[in-house]
């Protein structure tokens, strides 16, 4: 049957290219489309997982807290795994003044290391490296009139500390998303501390060396494991910190499935009509065959077999190109769009550079449409080949 | 017209297979309008947020404003902004503040008004949820969200502080309008108020001009060449943030696909016909020792895949139009667009999204009727030319 089949598909080479052509170019577009968004979505997350580390700890019910005195916390001694480190962060709004201007700011204090992150980041200057230095986005320094060297000062009324304190610019940062440079204040933890609530940090990060993105399940094994030395405090994965996005993730795999279930409907309607019109050409041919004695199942296999075969030989071709482009692309590439149009993506934490990603859960959710489409698109013209009444069948004329 | 009574009758001839060809065209039809419908509608909705909530249609300013928008560079004095589709013209002074109540403080923009003045212009003060619109100074009204986060109620204090002055100004009212910017960072005042905020000296940051839609671009162009030196009017596409990059980008990604879509429903087309030519050749071949010329007959032939491909446009275009009547009333898209705006507040997005419904979309998903046939006449046309009638009419 299988051989039979095949060599009905090379009898219309033509036909059986252009549909496999049509499946190939499906499935390596579905390939192509899932590495790229894989990588976009990557993208995100990785920013994310930066700039919260793997887990945070805050005070319990944060989310429902009004005051700087609720949020702060003294920060315990946490019993971590080997190769672990935990910073602690101060954050609070400020108004940040410079001669005539003012500007409302969040004000970050970050310890040494959480300092030294932020270095691929400068444009200008350097990192603080003593008490009143602080750093600067660069649209805020714009926006104040501000360079290297000059003074500003924070005002945060209502605060534990001092309420008022003085900086000195030190470096200027280039943060991908301007919104978020035009307010950013980063400041060693010790100044935050003294200005806004001495011995006190708003929330712990804790960063797990060797941990990717994905990788949940150890995360929630840490987590439990912290969960009895927190006392009055929460811990919540880098994705619970970040419930909107935390959101997408489900929904990211049901939009991709749709998406590239688009793709092969139009894929299965062209295999379809392919199949229908190979069966039509050969309606005698099936008649003599039912004459000779083949079942109508036996005929109904056959058309399911030459189906089959032209997806499989196609969905592995196609998956080979998308394959060998996916490794070009997880070296990393840029969207095919004007200049300005990806400046204006940085703006959402999108980088110019991408990396594709495509896991095997990706592979064989193409894999999977494409032998359920070979299946569907069979079924039609199956049926009514195992139907076929053999001498009416050998009479056909079209 | 013979032709095509022929090309009609033998599309009619294989009814089961020209019902398979036009479910092609149905779905590629169908995927071209919906997707115009929703870039277009997409497009809309940032304009409508932009336009009536965010900014305005029109925005005048000082080229230096625009440059570094403080204060300081804004209008001592308000210009005179004469043009005819000019419907109504409104001054707004934005400051950069600290808001404070009594429980949090957060830091924002906030924007002077003139309460009546912004009623003609902005769909803001309709939108109020909770309270009242701003009546005079000593008033502020807050985007709801802002309003949460700051944990303030109508009739309690909010201070206000930009570094010059500070003012306590009483709650009024609660803004839901569905807009990110409005609901998250909404901040409205007197512009009164506002000048005792920026120090007294500034009148204005802006003048909002209100000027009927579509027509922003050709407005802010006019008036960019009568205003006096120094000043600028941006039209409501140049004042989108970087969300104005997304849509773009999303046509640039969507519209080729769009027309590989296409170019793959009339290789189907072309393919079914190529199989109606081949088991018809001996037809073709009686009507050219008949008459009829090779060019002509190979004219059927892309008259047929015309035809077949138009019945499943006919198709497409009614089911294209329904679903975009459906989804350009119903909020269908609702759900994931207050999840774009929880996820994007700053970006200006609207938490509806209606698709538009265009005639133009017909225009465009009829471009596969017009390729198929010019595909149909390249392919199994080319089989009708190099017929050899003498042979297939002996049978041969």
């Amino acid at each position: 049957m299988l051989r039979l089949a095949w060599r009905n598909l090379l009898r219309t080479p033509g036909r059986s290219l252009v549909t496999g052509g049509v499946v190939a170019l499906v499935v390596f577009l579905s390939l192509l489309f899932l590495s790229v968004y894989g990588g976009a979505f990557d993208a995100f997350f990785q920013l994310l997982l930066e700039r919260t580390g793997h887990l945070v700890v805050r005070v319990e019910g944060y989310k429902g807290k009004e005051d700087l005195e609720s949020l702060a916390f003294v920060p315990p001694e946490l019993p971590l795994p080997p190769g672990a480190r935990v910073e602690g962060v101060l954050e609070g709004g400020a108004l940040l003044l410079a001669h005539e201007r003012s500007r409302a700011v969040v004000l970050t204090g970050l310890e040494p290391l959480g300092l030294a992150r932020q270095e691929s980041l400068l444009a200008a200057g350097r990192l603080p490296q003593a008490q009143g230095e602080a750093l600067l986005g660069e649209a805020l320094a714009r926006a104040l009139k501000v360079g290297l060297g000059d003074e500003v000062v924070a005002y945060a009324p209502g605060s534990l500390g001092l309420g008022v304190y003085a900086f000195r610019v030190v470096g200027l940062l280039d943060l991908p998303e301007t919104h978020l440079e035009a307010r950013t204040l980063l400041v060693p933890l010790a100044d935050a501390q003294v200005l806004l609530a001495p011995g006190r940090v708003t929330r712990l990060e804790v960063r797990l060396p060797g941990l990717g993105l994905y990788d949940l399940k150890p995360l929630e094994e840490v987590k439990a494991a912290l969960m009895p030395h927190l006392p009055g405090l929460v811990a919540e994965t880098w994705l619970e910190a970040n419930p909107a996005y935390a959101a997408i993730l489900p929904l990211y795999d049901a939009v991709m499935g749709i998406y590239v279930g688009f793709f092969f409907l139009l894929g299965g309607l062209i295999l379809l009509n392919a199949l229908y019109l190979s069966l039509v050409e050969r309606v005698r041919e099936f008649g003599l065959l039912a004459a000779l004695g083949l079942t109508g199942r036996r005929l109904m296999a056959l058309v399911f077999w030459e189906s089959l075969l032209l997806v499989g030989v196609a969905a592995l071709g196609g998956m080979g190109a998308g394959l060998l482009v996916h490794l070009e692309l997880a070296d990393g590439f840029r969207l095919p769009l004007p200049g300005w149009i990806l400046e204006q993506y940085r703006e959402f934490g999108l980088p110019e550079v991408l990396y594709g990603r495509l896991g095997v859960k990706e592979v064989l959710l193409t894999l999977g449409y494409a032998v359920g489409t070979g299946l569907l698109a069979a079924l039609w013209p199956g049926w009514l080949a195992s139907r076929l009444e053999p001498v009416e069948a050998m009479r056909y004329v079209p | 017209m013979s032709l095509l009574r022929l090309a009609w009758r033998n599309v009619l001839r294989q009814k089961r297979r020209t019902a398979l060809l036009s479910l092609v065209v149905v779905y590629v039809t169908v995927a071209v309008l919906f997707m115009f419908g929703f870039l277009d509608g997409y497009g809309e909705s940032l304009v409508e947020a932009y336009a009536e909530y965010v900014e305005a249609p029109v925005v005048v300013a000082r080229e230096v404003w625009w440059q570094d928008p403080d204060p300081e560079n804004g209008f001592r004095e308000l210009p005179a902004v004469a043009h005819p589709l000019v419907q109504a013209a409104t001054p707004r002074l934005s400051l950069y503040a600290l808001l404070r109540s009594p429980y949090r403080m957060q830091g924002g923009v906030v924007l002077g008004v003139d309460p009546q003045g912004e009623k003609v212009l902005s769909r803001v003060p309709f939108r109020v949820g909770e309270g009242r619109w701003l009546q005079g100074p000593g008033e502020v009204v807050l985007g709801h969200r802002l309003a949460e986060r700051l944990d303030v109620r109508v009739g309690e204090r909010l201070v206000v502080e930009t570094g010059k002055e500070a003012l306590g100004l009483l709650v009024v009212g609660l803004v839901r309008s569905g807009v990110g910017n409005v609901d998250f960072g909404g901040v409205y005042l007197h512009l009164e108020d506002a000048r005792k905020l920026s120090g007294g000296r500034v009148g204005a940051t802006y003048l909002a001009l209100k000027v009927p839609r579509g027509k922003e671009e050709g407005v802010a162009k006019a008036l960019n060449q009568v205003l006096p030196e120094g000043l600028r009017a941006k039209a409501v596409w140049e004042l989108m943030g970087p969300i104005r990059a997304d849509y773009e980008g999303s046509r640039l990604f969507y519209v080729p696909l769009l027309g590989l879509f296409m170019l793959l429903a009339a290789v189907a087309v072309v393919s079914t016909t190529y199989v109606s030519v081949r088991e018809r050749l001996r037809e073709f071949a009686v009507a050219e020792s008949l008459g009829l010329s090779p060019a002509r007959l190979a004219g059927q032939v892309a008259l047929e895949a015309a035809l077949a491909s138009g019945l499943g446009l006919l198709a497409g275009l009614l089911l294209g139009y329904a679903l975009l009547g459906y989804t350009s009333t119903h909020d269908v898209f609702g759900p994931l667009m207050r999840l774009s705006v929880e996820l994007l507040p700053e970006a200006g997005l609207s938490e509806h999204l209606y698709t538009s419904s265009r005639p133009i979309y017909a225009l465009y998903a009829s471009l596969l009727v017009a390729v198929s046939a010019l595909l149909a006449l390249l392919f199994p046309g080319r089989l009708v030319l190099r017929l050899d009638p003498s042979r297939y009419v002996k049978g041969e």
